[in-house]
């Protein structure tokens, strides 16, 4: 393994979305406790804190050829899959909604992890399939994410549950499969949600949903961090007037996109998605240069659920999605979703650094610059 | 089929909806930002607490017991208030005690939320905080608030608002059934932080750091508990979720507008099987308890549906107004009753236990047909002693009385003469364990579970718990003497099992109270023997209960004598007991009256009521 080959650029904005989302943390004005200790200083630390065990698991996912994981893509599923059926069983509701396992002082989310493990078992299903032109091999991926998805939906975690849809999608689309037939699919599972609106889904879902069709019953928290987002102008409002901020509940996790829109204004908000925009281009490019099925899929696979996750958190920011208690990647605080993103990012890193170019002879005569690079390095391979 | 084209065409999809997004920001941050953001820049908001109204205590007719009304609070705009003196006046003339403390305590809230800022900010905060209306006193009457709202240039700083307020309409009656509710003292306010007691729910719609904003502007500081009786036995139910509310408000023009954030959940009713004219009528007849010195007595009651076990009243002759427990409270009123020595504030008949006696033989009996001790034509000759092993201490009541011995007697008989050889001989024969057995059976020394706090268990002695047993006791424990403790709900529960031809019932006082019944097989004929027994007892001449009235409605029972010691002076004041029930077929109420300390037996003092209670039940 190369230092070298690492890209750079994607493990750069990704450590920068951190930093901002720590910013945003830090600078957010504190709730105090009755014991008057600044509560978002204890967020801030405790990101910190989870920051570092991340970095490890970066490190970790990095490690080992990804490869090997193809071989293993079932076992994680398997787990992840038993741990959410027996979930009801080994704890009861927190909050009434969300599948939390606590662990010591932390809690651990089976549903985060679990889009990792689907991605993992989708790429080996779809890169060894060979039937995916035909109905009968549509079958399988989408029950394979369409399990865990449904589970997750009973918890009730609306928001991670309808991420799977797009993902089992997207990695069809890249495997080959019928244009058409997507179509299809997609038409058909537009018919099945307005019936389970009406028998599936618990009472505060359907007034979340209808709160965003109908604009007027926009709630309260949505209406805030709306008035927060705007009111940071073009530069920010640094500490405020007399240091008033925005009261937006539950501000440091789902609505911290609110936090850097209010405080560091229309610069910094879009500093923060073009960084977005980097990650989602790198993710591209590796996905289009890696020509071994599993790697692509598996940066596909990832890069959909992280892009799924940040349009939906920063539309609900910005008043154009529903709330659906979906983190921010990388930038919002809490343990599990700062893991499962620095996870994601470590097995896209491994991908891209696995990279054997393929080229035909035509892609010599064009003389791409992977190639101009990679030339002289197996020449030395070819030498010892 | 993989191809790299089909990779460009999602990412290109992809990056539509982020163009959309920093599209929206441009148009929210900088294009329509005004319009968005409006006066909202300049406003303050803070959430606080909307009180959920408690819900109501009614009887089994739908009176209300315990209510919340509106009431008229005043609150006090510091800045205005102190502006003159004469203002100070006219607040004295409504809220004359405590007035200094009072403003002491609002000055030492605005301190607290002082210290918590830095210095800088202080001077502003002291200054807002003195244009905040703060509560003064709570429930002011029609006629205050009337003045206080009609002449507002007279009382400057002052503002009526409407709060909610229990209220007992009944009063005394009942009160230790209803019970009352209290402030939430600092040991329990720090236990019931701890638990989010006060904030369920909250973490839904506020952030951890707001809900300790809450608790440390003291927002629930003076929620009130429920103290005794149902309240308390059914506080979970009764109050409800407090819900929680945004205030707007705007420093320039002082316009304030509510937001709903989480709506107030206001208490259930909980209706009661108690019917509080019954009630009423039974506390009339015990206030009038005398013994044959006479003297007052204190006196006790329990009215049971044998089947369902619902508790139609119950009633002490001594009690209290629950609202007097309503702040604000008076501490002198308060006084007189922790003072008071015949301790009204004790719900006697179920917190405290008493020495049984005789009507403790209803479960000899039972016990001894049951196991085959005795036969209903078993018969033991009563010639006033029990001689057994010729210690010659143990003797029939009649010796103490001078009255002629029983003589030959069957259980009925001794039933109804309450002859204690009769039960010697029974115990004796029996032996200590099968006593035991049916003791515990019947609930004995534990709780009935009855939906009220406070329940006593009472003692039911055995070898075990006192390692020095003699035979002494095991005689006392066959008569119901010695050690041995009841609560009148335990030998309501006991009759109601003879009326009823064997369910173990469990008395409640709230009409959806389930609980499984107990159901003990007795045999037809030691139901009849005891029955009969119990008959003879008011019906037939020389029964213990004879002229007590009862046989004018079929009422039967047992009376009970229990001495509570060897001097002369305990022995002439014994608690008397009567319990039994009406009418003869198919019964429908169990009576229980307890008087203690009451010179001239059961018979004579506790019968003789138990025939009122009876009588304003037939009516």
């Amino acid at each position: 393994m190369q230092v070298k080959r690492i890209d750079f650029v994607l493990l750069l904005a990704v450590l920068l979305l951190v930093g901002m989302g720590l910013l945003a943390l830090w600078s957010y004005l504190p709730p105090t406790n009755l014991k008057n200790e600044n509560l978002a200083a204890n967020h801030f630390m405790k990101q910190a804190a989870f920051l570092g065990v991340s970095m490890v698991a970066l490190v970790l996912a990095l490690l080992p050829n990804y490869l090997h994981a193809r071989k293993l893509a079932y076992v994680p599923y398997a787990l992840l899959l038993l741990t959410l059926m027996a979930l009801p069983f080994l704890v009861k509701a927190t909050n009434g909604a969300r599948g939390w396992i606590p662990i010591g002082p932390l809690k651990f989310q089976p549903a985060e992890v679990m889009k990792i493990a689907v991605v993992l078992a989708l790429g080996r299903w779809l890169s060894l399939a060979r039937n995916l032109s035909t109905w009968k091999g549509l079958a399988a991926p989408l029950a394979l994410a369409g399990i865990p998805a449904a589970i997750i939906f009973t918890q009730p975690d609306l928001g991670n549950a309808m991420l799977f849809f797009p993902v089992v999608m997207v990695m069809l689309y890249t495997a080959g499969a019928r244009p058409k037939h997507l179509a299809l699919v997609l038409v058909a599972t537009l018919v099945i949600i307005p019936v389970a609106y009406r028998f599936g889904m618990k009472e505060y879902q359907r007034e979340r949903l209808t709160s965003f069709l109908f604009a007027d019953q926009t709630s309260y928290q949505q209406m805030q961090s709306i008035k927060a987002s705007a009111a940071g102008g073009l530069a920010g409002r640094g500490f405020g007037e007399d240091g008033v901020q925005f009261y937006v509940p539950e501000r440091h996790t789902d609505f911290i996109y609110s936090i850097v829109a209010e405080q560091y204004g229309f610069i910094g908000s879009t500093l923060l998605l073009l960084l977005l925009g980097v990650i989602f281009w790198r993710c591209a490019k590796i996905a289009a240069r890696t020509t071994e099925p599993f790697g692509r899929l598996l940066v596909v696979g990832l890069a959909t659920f992280l892009a799924m996750q940040v349009f939906i958190n920063v539309g609900m920011n910005l008043g154009v999605a529903p709330i659906t208690g979906l983190t921010l990647p990388f930038v919002s605080y809490g343990g599990s979703s700062l893991l499962t993103c620095f996870i994601t990012a470590g097995l896209i890193l491994n991908v891209a650094m696995r990279w054997v170019p393929t080229f035909s002879s035509r892609d010599l005569d064009k003389g791409h610059r992977e190639i101009r690079e990679f030339v002289p390095q197996a020449e030395k391979w070819l030498v010892h | 089929m993989m191809d790299r084209l089909r990779v460009t065409v999602i990412a290109a999809v992809f990056f539509l909806p982020l163009g959309g997004l920093e599209a929206r920001l441009a148009w929210m941050q900088l294009i329509n930002r005004e319009a968005i953001v409006g006066r909202a820049l300049t406003s303050r908001q803070h959430v606080t607490v909307a009180p959920a109204a408690r819900g109501r205590i009614l009887d089994r007719n739908g009176k209300v017991l315990a209510h919340d009304e509106r009431s008229f609070d005043l609150w006090l705009v510091l800045d205005e208030f102190e502006r003159d003196a004469a203002t100070r006046a006219g607040v004295e003339l409504i809220a004359k005690e405590g007035l200094q403390e009072e403003l002491e305590s609002i000055y030492e809230r605005i301190n607290c939320a002082m210290d918590l800022r830095p210095d800088r900010e202080r001077p502003a905060i002291f200054r807002r905080e003195r244009r905040t209306p703060y509560l003064l006193k709570r429930a002011l009457n029609f006629e205050q608030a009337y003045a206080i709202e009609t002449a507002p240039d007279r009382f400057p700083g002052c503002l009526i608002r409407e709060g909610l307020r229990r209220s007992y309409p009944f009063g005394t009656a009942a009160a230790h059934v209803v019970g009352y509710i209290g402030r939430v003292n600092d040991v329990e306010y720090a236990r019931l932080i701890e638990q989010d007691y006060f904030t369920k729910g909250f973490d839904e719609f506020i952030s951890e750091g707001d809900i300790a904003i809450l608790e440390r502007r003291g927002a629930f500081k003076e929620k009130l508990l429920g103290r005794a009786g149902v309240e308390k036995s059914y506080d979970e139910r009764l109050r409800g979720r407090d819900g929680l509310r945004i205030l707007d408000r705007d420093p320039e023009t002082g316009a304030k507008s509510w937001i709903e954030l989480m709506p107030a959940v206001p208490g259930e009713d909980v209706e009661l099987a108690i019917d509080i004219d019954v009630q009423r009528d039974v506390e009339a007849i015990l206030a009038d308890a005398q013994d044959e010195c006479p003297h007052k007595i204190r006196a006790h009651a329990v009215v049971l549906d044998p089947v369902t076990g619902e508790i139609k009243a119950i009633a002490s002759n001594v009690g209290y107004d629950p609202n007097d427990f309503i702040p604000p409270t008076k501490a002198e009123k308060l006084k007189a009753y922790f003072d008071d020595p015949w301790k009204p504030l004790f719900a006697h008949a179920w917190a405290d236990h008493k020495q049984s006696g005789s009507v403790f033989k209803v479960l000899t009996a039972v016990a001894g047909l049951e196991e085959g001790a005795a036969t209903t034509s078993t018969t033991t000759d009563c010639n006033g002693h029990y001689d057994a092993r010729n210690t010659g201490r143990f003797n029939c009541w009649t010796v103490a009385s001078h009255a002629a011995p029983h003589g030959e007697q069957n259980v009925t008989g001794a039933l109804s003469h309450s002859c204690n050889i009769f039960f010697f001989t029974a115990g004796e024969k029996m032996g200590l364990e099968p006593m035991w057995r049916w003791g515990d059976r019947f609930g004995y020394g534990r709780k009935t579970g009855i939906d009220l706090p406070g329940e006593v268990p009472g003692v039911f002695p055995s070898p075990d718990k006192n390692p020095r047993w003699t035979r002494t006791d095991s005689l006392n424990l066959a008569i119901g003497q010695g050690s041995l403790t009841v609560t009148p709900l335990q030998i309501a529960k006991t009759m109601a099992a003879i009326a009823n031809g064997g369910t173990l019932v469990t008395p409640h006082v709230a009409r959806d109270f389930r609980m499984p019944a107990e159901r003990v097989p007795l045999a037809p004929a030691t139901l009849d023997a005891i029955r009969k027994g119990l008959a003879d007892c008011t019906h037939v001449r020389g029964g213990t209960a004879y002229d007590s009235g009862m046989s004018k409605f079929g009422g039967v029972g047992k009376t009970g004598s229990a001495q509570r010691g060897s001097d002369p002076r305990l022995r002439e004041h014994p608690q008397c007991w009567f319990s039994g029930y009406f009418p003869l077929e198919n019964p429908k109420y169990v009576i229980v009256v307890l008087c203690e300390e009451a010179k001239g037996g059961g018979g004579h003092v506790a019968a003789p009521l138990a025939g009122k209670i009876a009588e304003r039940l037939c009516r």
